[in-house]
């Protein structure tokens, strides 16, 4: 090889590395997007976006220097925070710049706009320099949306610049993963009306997309609402309470965190926390009913005193939501005590297995257990989802994320392990509540079947054709206030050298209702056994006195017994019970213990001789106590006026009634007649019909 | 139309010198009344010697309730030591708890100043 050859070479390999020097070296620059015909369609402003921790105005200067490498800035895409580009667990400030380039289409808008899905948390929009829109409010006093929707911004007028955007990531919350942090999607560029186009489609998609979780959310506040006017109705009813908590909880979930209502991180998180425990408390007190396990007085205690600490520990995590988090001593002093009680609570969490491990011998019907099954299992995907999140910027697990992921979709819409869960555990209830209609039915029917029963026994009692008196007209009405009452009366003629007299007795049991018929069907026998050997009033009314005597349960019966003769002469004894009337006068009897009580009261006889026309007057409490919807009595003073009309029977049933009838009405009129007048009696309200 | 029974107490100097209780019950009197009336009874301090039942806020007594009553003036009358006065009550319930012989077992007086006077 020549010296002239060798020196063309040396030039050729001086030419290469020189070359190789300068254009292998970084480059200073900065990339360029260029959005061409804007004005028909958007540009996705897709990576790379020139990125800066830290924050300084200036940096939403059009002319700042921001090439890679320079200044610090370096660069990251945009689909994902910048916690998973290795900026992991930083919280506070941000810049991202973005270099557009823009040619616009023939007959495109004058103006430019921009969509943003989401950036974690606040954040603020410049365009070359000038602050256009901000989402949230930044330091010093930050506020940001838990549930953040997609915003729209007018950048003005079409041209070249550059998007600046500052973000201010707030502290990471104990179930925070180091993953996030800044823009989660590209921003996307075009036309205001093409911008806004974009924003409906993405709203539609979003409500496309939350249909079934909406759809399952009402339905779960309809389930709410009938438990909780079902236990209105009946308050032993307890497990429908708990029902109506349980089933509350998903509606007031659903409204605090999707619906994209503009409320602050901090308001919902902390009102979540209630909500939450409630959803616990109402859960653990509905497997109690449900596995019948609230007959055990301990376990009630315990899970009392558990759902206490759970409701103290969530509402004071609740409350640290709304410290002063851009504060970092505050931060960090909520942090730690956020931590503490987040561990107590959610050691509480595995107490429905607890529960359910209690009850597995029990024999329940297949409707409990679907809904305790069910219902666990819904509580338990939802813990495990909390629970495996807690502390998951150390720990890097990612099964929460995971139990999030859809499983399948349907017409947009993502069914997530708690999604399935949730609709099983519907599906479960609306069996149950079929099982427990079905079973209500028939034991209806069987009460029905007894209520007729003892209306048969009671028919039995209660006189349903009177027997004539001689010398006398007789009527009775009997209003029963239930389907049986307390009420009674006796008519019992004598015999033998009495013959054409008659014991006529009247009496009422305390209380009313199938307990009260019951006590008549004793009294009544007892009475008619005693009448066979005994025909003095007083003396029928101590021995039954004495037979009923701790046999009333703490109740009484106040009784009157009338012994009428032919000729008008009659005698009478009272055990307590309202005095008659003859004509308008009520008659007065010495106060008198009712039956009942003691066992050895003695009771005065009395006697009085009626004459022709003379009109007796029998009731019972129920005529008197009648009373109007705003407790107004129908009182001595009415009855007196009443009793100045002579009423039959009928007559003073009806006046009570529509008065307002309370109690059992029972009346009787005893009429003495003229020598030679037909006896009549007249049974004028039918026994044993219920009062309308 | 029955409402819980409330029972309140307090005491009160009679005219005699002796400490009285009042047990002051209101709303309606009925079954439902049983465990406060007789619980607000059973837990008066054993030394009560005197004690009145004060009914100027009862709208309504009912046979049940009547029995109630009863059962803590036969209680009273078990107990031998102690007297009970009543007080307060309407006109219709006056005439019927001494219908029902209530007024064997405790003095029934118009209102409270009546019956300190006389205890």
């Amino acid at each position: 090889m020549n010296v002239a050859r060798k020196f063309r070479w040396f030039v050729w390999l001086f030419l290469i590395a020189f070359c190789a020097t300068v254009y292998g070296a970084p480059r200073v620059t900065t990339p360029l997007l260029t959005a061409k015909g804007l004005g028909k369609g958007t540009v996705d402003l897709s990576s790379p976006w020139q990125f800066h921790l830290g924050d300084d105005p200036s940096w939403a200067s059009p002319n700042l220097g921001d090439a890679t490498g320079q200044n610090d800035w370096e660069q990251i895409t945009a689909d994902k925070p910048w916690g998973a580009q290795g900026f992991p667990a930083y919280v506070g400030y941000a810049w991202y710049r973005r270099h557009i380039r823009i040619t616009t289409a023939p007959g495109a808008d004058a103006d430019i706009a921009l969509f943003i899905q989401h950036i974690d948390d606040a954040y603020e929009i410049y365009w070359n320099g000038v602050l256009v829109g901000r989402n949230g409010s930044l330091p010093p006093k930050p506020y940001w949306f838990y549930a953040q929707a997609p915003q729209t911004f007018g950048l003005g007028p079409i041209h070249d610049g550059v998007l600046a955007i500052r973000v201010w990531k707030a502290p990471l919350k104990s179930f925070d993963s180091d993953q996030l942090g800044g823009l989660t999607s590209a921003p996307v560029l075009g036309s205001p009306s093409v911008i806004a186009a974009y924003k409906a489609a993405s709203d539609f998609e979003w409500l496309r997309s939350r249909q079934y979780t909406f759809a399952i959310s009402s339905l779960y506040a309809l389930v709410a609402v009938l438990s909780l006017l079902s236990w209105f109705r009946d308050r032993s009813q307890r497990m429908l309470l708990w029902m109506a908590v349980f089933s509350f909880a998903p509606l007031a979930v659903l409204v605090l965190t999707g619906l994209r209502i503009p409320w602050s991180t901090n308001f919902i998180l902390g009102s979540l926390q209630p909500v939450l425990g409630l959803q616990d408390i109402g859960l653990w007190f509905l497997l109690l009913w449900l596995l019948k396990l609230h007959e055990s007085k301990r376990l009630a205690r315990f899970t009392r005193n558990l759902a206490l600490v759970v409701l103290v520990t969530r509402s004071l995590n609740g409350l640290l939501m709304f410290v002063d988090w851009s504060n970092p001593r505050i931060t960090s002093l909520a942090q730690i005590a956020g931590a503490v009680l987040t561990v107590i609570f959610t050691v509480t969490e595995g107490y429905p297995l607890v529960l359910v491990v209690l009850a597995v011998r029990k024999r329940l019907n297949a409707a409990h257990w679907l809904v305790a099954v069910f219902a666990f299992l819904k509580e338990m995907i939802f813990v495990a989802r909390i629970a495996l999140s807690q502390g998951s910027r150390f720990t890097h697990w990612t099964v929460a994320d995971r139990i999030d992921a859809p499983l399948f979709t349907v017409y947009s819409n993502p069914f997530t392990a708690q999604t399935i869960a949730n609709t099983l555990l519907l599906l479960a209830i609306i069996y149950a509540v079929y099982r427990y209609s079905k079973e209500t039915l028939r034991r209806q029917g069987e009460m029905e079947a007894e209520f007729k029963g003892a209306r048969e026994v009671q028919q039995v009692l209660i006189p349903d054709a009177l027997p004539p008196l001689p010398g006398y007209a007789v009527t009775s009405a009997y209003r029963p206030a239930l389907e049986v009452g307390g009420d009674f009366f006796q008519i019992i003629p004598l015999d033998g050298d009495e013959k054409g007299s008659a014991l006529i007795v009247l009496g009422d049991v305390s209380g009313k209702g199938l307990r009260a018929a019951l006590a008549v069907s004793l009294i009544v026998g007892t009475l008619r056994t005693l009448a066979e050997s005994n025909s003095s009033p007083a003396e029928i009314l101590r021995r039954l006195n004495y037979h009923l005597y701790g046999r009333l349960r703490g109740g009484f019966a106040t009784c009157f017994v009338l012994k009428l003769n032919a000729d008008g002469s009659c005698a009478m004894a009272n055990a307590g019970h309202p005095a008659p009337f003859i004509n308008q006068l009520e008659l007065v009897f010495e106060g008198a213990l009712p039956l009942g009580l003691v066992p050895d009261s003695e009771y005065e006889e009395y006697t009085a001789e009626l004459r022709v026309e003379d009109h007796i007057v029998l009731y019972t409490d129920g005529l008197l106590e009648a009373r109007t919807r705003s407790g107004e009595l129908f009182s001595f003073e009415r009855l007196s006026e009443l009793m100045a009309l002579r009423p039959n029977a009928q007559q003073a049933t009806e006046v009570a009634q529509d008065f307002g009838q309370e109690d059992d009405i029972t009346v009787l009129t005893i009429t003495r007649l003229a020598e030679g007048a037909e006896s009549t009696t007249q049974l004028l309200a039918p026994a044993l019909s219920p009062a309308a | 139309m029955q409402a819980s029974t409330k029972v309140t107490q307090r005491r009160a100097l009679a005219a005699s010198g002796h400490e009285v209780t009042i047990l002051a019950f209101a709303g309606d009197i009925s079954s439902a009344s049983k465990e406060a009336i007789l619980g607000a009874y059973q837990a008066l301090d054993g030394a009560a010697g005197k004690v009145l039942l004060n009914f100027a806020g009862v709208e309504y007594i009912n046979s049940s309730g009547i029995a109630i009553i009863i059962q803590v003036l036969l209680e009273a009358q078990k107990a031998g030591s102690r007297s009970i006065g009543i007080f307060g009550l309407s006109a219709h319930f006056q005439k019927v708890f001494t219908m029902v012989g209530i007024t064997k077992y405790a003095a029934l007086y118009p209102d409270e100043t009546a019956s300190l006077a006389v205890l």
